[in-house]
């Protein structure tokens, strides 16, 4: 049999090479065709006397490859779809597991084949292709600043299901190995090869000789867990350090997912069951596991939102096709506050060149500094180098001119929040930027139809919503005003898609899209603190609900007499009865009577003390008119209140035609309060 | 058990100085499986859940626990353990040990004052805390307050009592001291844990036809002082009828001889006093609760 996805090639000692490298692709992946081939390579690698090893490499630059095609899920869920309808569940259940582990299986034969194999990683090495690695007997990283091994598929609602889980349990502590596992975080080789994941670093150019000499030189083709005597790495599971790891680590896992993710609870289940079997017996172990985890809806959901659809908008579903794509070399930000600094920090970082403009050369500097700071605390923590600090900051240009803002492809406007203060930019900006330019408004309260109104050109005219922290946060919402041509569409999404985040195009309204589901979710906190639901409880039940902070934190950090500001601007325009009269009188008690601001001022739901955590503020429960006994309530029920705000709000828009695409509904709803979408071990 | 013996000898030998706390395994704290469904946390954590939950300071946990340092020191002085306490001889019939080792009956608030909180770091950095709050959401956060001066004393111990049926007693030439009226057991919130000494008192007395102002004399466990205090409070009742000569906090919690040992308090308090019904309960580990009613004849 030939192979189309991999080259091989026989050298004179016998080491079989085989170069991955699928055609019509840039990076490698995991497909049934992929897996077809390897495992007839592994059987010719097994039987044919000429070949006394084998080593396996990426034909791609830069990556080995990122894994399994998720797409493959689908053809598991057909195939148990059938299987239901003809045989039903119990047949079902079982097809799918037996269908589900055919990449286990495989792996198992690698490294049972009894000769050895070794894995040659260059670039990014992930999930199902380092599970492939993991199998092989000995694995060997270039040192190439793109080189990263990892297993993520926590991320996607999955975990290592083709043996990654016992064999990354079998080489590191279990407490190390469940971190690991639970992160699902990208690895450098060196910090790989302190972990033991892989077992040299070399030199891109010299890996293949290594990698080729140590099986001529005698490498073993066993594994030491298929040796008599193996001893796992942190003791056996009932020890003191067993005693000392699980009970924790099962704790943890409730502490960080909130029990909301089946992918993570089977992962621990697999890693506590298996290390107490043999290998053959712990793989199964696993398989069943994964096989669970396949049928969940959780996984469903979650490949669904943040893998296709995410990867479709990030691609640009959603840009006008007729107009030619736009490459990005300059782009103004003015107003260098917070918001505008944190622009000016992401487009940087996307090596675009950045005019910072403000009122004056001092208040444009402070913006800098603010990216400073950031870059430089990347690199302490050692995700950037000095020189990456250095080009970073080259691209920045603070300024007072509106003159150097010439030449910029697009300006994006962060400035106060006053349609006075926008309009006078709006004409500077005008004045000194080319015919061809995009002006884009980072406004969250301002319609953009309104301010366009203020432009000599409202067809080159947009908005770009940012989310605050600009650094963290991943969504951007481009806003589409009434007069907002295609070209202005298409250069904010080139600009979004080169600065990293995840654009929803969404029509000018008031509150555009996320906010209005963030608002929701606040409202239904503040009208159970008004009910007498235990304060405490509102923020539990919100976390458990899968929401990374309880809603009275998140007014806290958004400020509270913003939220009242929102209250008078809505009644001015909508009238009272858009007016929630417990909301308001929640709100006009802590910001008019008790001065308590959010955390800006230390003082909000929470009180902030200079040193310590935050603590919920005693005087809340004189602001409950009666108290409910925690005893009779339903936490379910309070759960679903705070998801059901957001998904009504949310149906509203997709009613008034502000969002239009579901997949935009969908992801936008998650990133918008989320920094990351999934939970991390600490 | 109950009927199927005309006599038995019911109780139990721990040697906590020689086998650790957690020594026994078991799936419960390690399984994934079964410790998350059960919120499993160190009974420690639980304790100070209970705490938290029902409003017991660290004052109040250490308020009853020098209560029971002093009960203890004077019931010993003044004999009242005398009938019960069986001296440990070596080969030569020398006496070894005659008496608690364990009590502090001079501890105070100020003594108790400086020991740090046990479970504080478990709580936190084990992940238990969040555990805790999960299951029990009104609950901002836990306030650790049990210490090793407000907790039961780790301690070596042996206890047994003798059960019978009337007919082998007199058979046997024996008087009985005290009659068994009822008795119950209780599965109980696993996350709370100890907190199944209210639920089984509820249901004991439910059985037996009785209210809680019928009974004399509580010998309630002292594995924590919420425990006890959190009993005193669900059923409103005076601690002057509680615990009446120390418990668990001042002379230990051998936990195989725990339940003959306060049993066998709970007679010899009643003998001494006059009194007729008594009430012995204790709270089980992962939330389970035993309750026995006993008369004086």
């Amino acid at each position: 049999m030939t192979e189309t996805n991999f080259r091989t090639d026989l050298d004179a000692d016998g080491v079989l090479s085989i170069v991955w490298d699928m055609p019509g692709r840039s990076m490698n992946v995991l497909t049934e065709d992929a897996i077809r081939e390897l495992a007839s390579l592994v059987e010719r690698v097994a039987s044919d006397e000429a070949v006394k090893g084998a080593v396996i490499s990426s034909g791609k630059p830069g990556s080995f490859s990122g894994g399994a095609d998720l797409t493959m899920l689908e053809g598991l869920a057909r195939l148990y779809a059938t299987e239901m309808a003809k045989n039903g569940e119990a047949a079902a259940a079982k097809a799918l597991f037996d269908g589900s582990r055919q990449l286990s299986l495989l792996y198992r034969r690698i490294e049972t084949c009894g000769k050895p194999w070794v894995a040659a990683i260059n670039g990014v090495c992930l999930g199902g292709a380092f599970e492939l690695a993991l199998a092989c007997h000995w694995r060997i990283a270039s040192n190439d600043p793109s080189t990263r091994v990892g297993l993520p598929e926590v991320k996607v609602g999955l975990f290592p299901g083709a043996g990654g889980t016992q064999r990354v349990a079998r080489l590191l502590p279990p407490g190390d190995a469940l971190q690991m596992l639970m992160k699902g975080e990208q690895i450098r080789p060196d910090k790989a090869r302190g972990m033991r994941l892989v077992d040299e670093v070399a030199p891109k150019d010299e890996m293949l000789a290594k990698a080729k000499a140590w099986i001529v030189n005698g490498g073993k083709a066993v594994k030491p867990w298929d040796e008599k005597g193996f001893k796992l790495p942190g003791g056996p599971v009932w020890s003191k350090p067993g005693f000392m790891t699980f009970p924790p680590a099962n704790a943890i896992y409730r502490r960080e997912t909130q029990d909301n993710y089946p992918a993570i609870r089977a992962m621990l289940q697999s890693v506590f069951d298996g290390l107490q079997l043999p290998m053959d017996l712990a793989l199964t172990v696993e398989s069943r596991q994964f096989a669970k985890v396949l049928r969940s809806p959780e996984a469903a959901a979650m490949i669904r939102t943040l893998f296709v659809s995410m990867q479709e908008l990030n691609k640009g579903a959603r840009r006008p096709k007729s107009v030619p794509e736009t490459k990005l070399t300059k782009v103004g930000v003015v107003g260098a506050g917070f918001m505008g600094a944190g622009v000016a920090y992401v487009t940087a970082q996307a090596g675009i060149e950045v005019i910072l403009v403000d009122r004056d050369q001092d208040a444009a500097d402070k913006g800098k500094a603010f990216a400073e700071k950031l870059i430089s605390g990347q690199v302490v923590k050692g995700r950037a180098t000095g020189a990456q600090r250095d080009a970073l900051l080259s691209k920045i240009t603070p300024t007072a001119d509106y003159g150097a803002l010439a030449g910029c492809d697009l300006v994006v406007e962060a400035v106060f929040e006053d349609p006075k203060v926008k309009a006078e930019v709006i004409a500077k900006v005008e004045a000194a930027i080319g015919p061809d330019a995009i002006f884009a408004s980072n406004t969250s309260t301002l319609p953009i139809s309104g301010l366009a109104k203020a432009s000599s050109r409202p067809d080159q005219f947009v908005g770009i919503h940012f989310f605050s922290p600009v650094e963290k946060m991943l969504l951007v919402e481009v806003i589409v005003g009434e007069k907002t041509g295609d070209k202005a569409l298409a250069v904010a999404l080139d600009y979004v898609r080169a600065i990293k985040k995840t654009p929803i195009v969404v029509r000018d309204s008031r509150g555009f899209y996320a906010n209005r589901c963030v608002i929701a979710y606040m409202l239904e906190g503040h009208l159970m603190l008004s009910e007498g639901v235990p304060v405490a409880m509102i923020e539990n039940v919100a976390k458990q609900a899968g929401m990374p902070v309880g809603p009275l934190s998140l007014n806290d950090e958004v400020a509270l007499d913003l939220g009242l500001k929102i209250i008078d601007a809505t009644r001015a325009q909508l009238g009272d009865e858009a007016v929630n009269p417990a909301q308001e009188k929640l709100l006009r008690a802590l910001v008019e009577t008790h001065g308590r601001l959010g955390r800006k001022n230390r003082k909000g739901f929470y009180d902030y003390p200079e040193t310590g955590k935050k603590s919920l503020w005693p005087g809340l429960a004189d602001l409950q008119d009666k108290k409910l006994d925690p005893e009779t309530l339903d936490v379910t029920e309070l759960r679903h209140r705070l998801l059901v705000a957001q998904a009504l709000e949310a149906a509203r828009t997709v009613e008034e035609g502000v969002v239009t695409d579901m997949r935009e509904a969908d992801v936008g709803a998650i990133l918008a309060s989320a920094s990351r979408p999934i939970p991390a071990a600490r | 058990m109950s009927g199927q013996h005309d006599l038995v000898v019911g109780g139990g030998v721990e040697s906590m100085s020689r086998v650790g706390l957690g020594a026994s395994g078991g799936a419960w704290p390690m399984d994934p499986a079964i410790a998350i469904k059960s919120y499993f946390m160190p009974q420690g954590v639980s304790a100070d859940l209970i705490a938290t939950k029902y409003g017991f300071t660290r004052d109040d946990c250490d308020a009853y626990a020098v209560q029971s340092q002093q009960r203890a020191g004077a019931a010993w002085t003044e004999g009242r353990f005398g009938k019960s306490v069986v001296p440990v001889r070596d080969v030569n019939d020398i006496i070894l040990l005659d008496r608690d080792e364990h009590m502090r009956p001079d501890a105070s608030m100020q003594s108790l004052g400086s020991l740090k909180a046990s479970f504080a770091e478990m709580g936190e950095m084990g992940g238990f805390d969040a555990v805790a709050t999960y299951a029990h959401p009104e609950i901002e956060r836990v306030n650790h307050v049990h210490h090793a001066g407000n907790s039961s004393g780790i301690v070596d111990g042996a206890a047994a009592v003798l059960v019978g049926s009337k007919e082998a007693g007199e058979a046997s030439g024996l008087k009985p001291r005290a009659r068994i009226k009822a008795f119950a057991n209780i599965g109980s919130e696993p996350a709370l844990m100890l907190t199944g000494p209210v639920d089984v008192t509820r249901k004991v007395l439910k059985r037996a036809g009785m209210e809680i102002g019928d009974i004399d004399l509580f010998e309630v466990n002292e594995a924590f002082a919420a425990v006890v205090l959190r009993y005193l409070q669900a059923f409103g009742l005076d601690d002057a009828r509680v615990n009446v000569n120390g418990g668990a906090i001042a002379l230990g919690h051998p936990l195989g001889a725990t339940g003959a040992m306060i049993l066998g308090a709970a007679i010899d308090e009643l003998e001494r006093s006059g009194k007729e019904t008594a009430l012995v309960t204790l709270c089980i580990g992962a939330g389970m609760g035993t309750a026995t009613i006993i008369e004086r004849v």
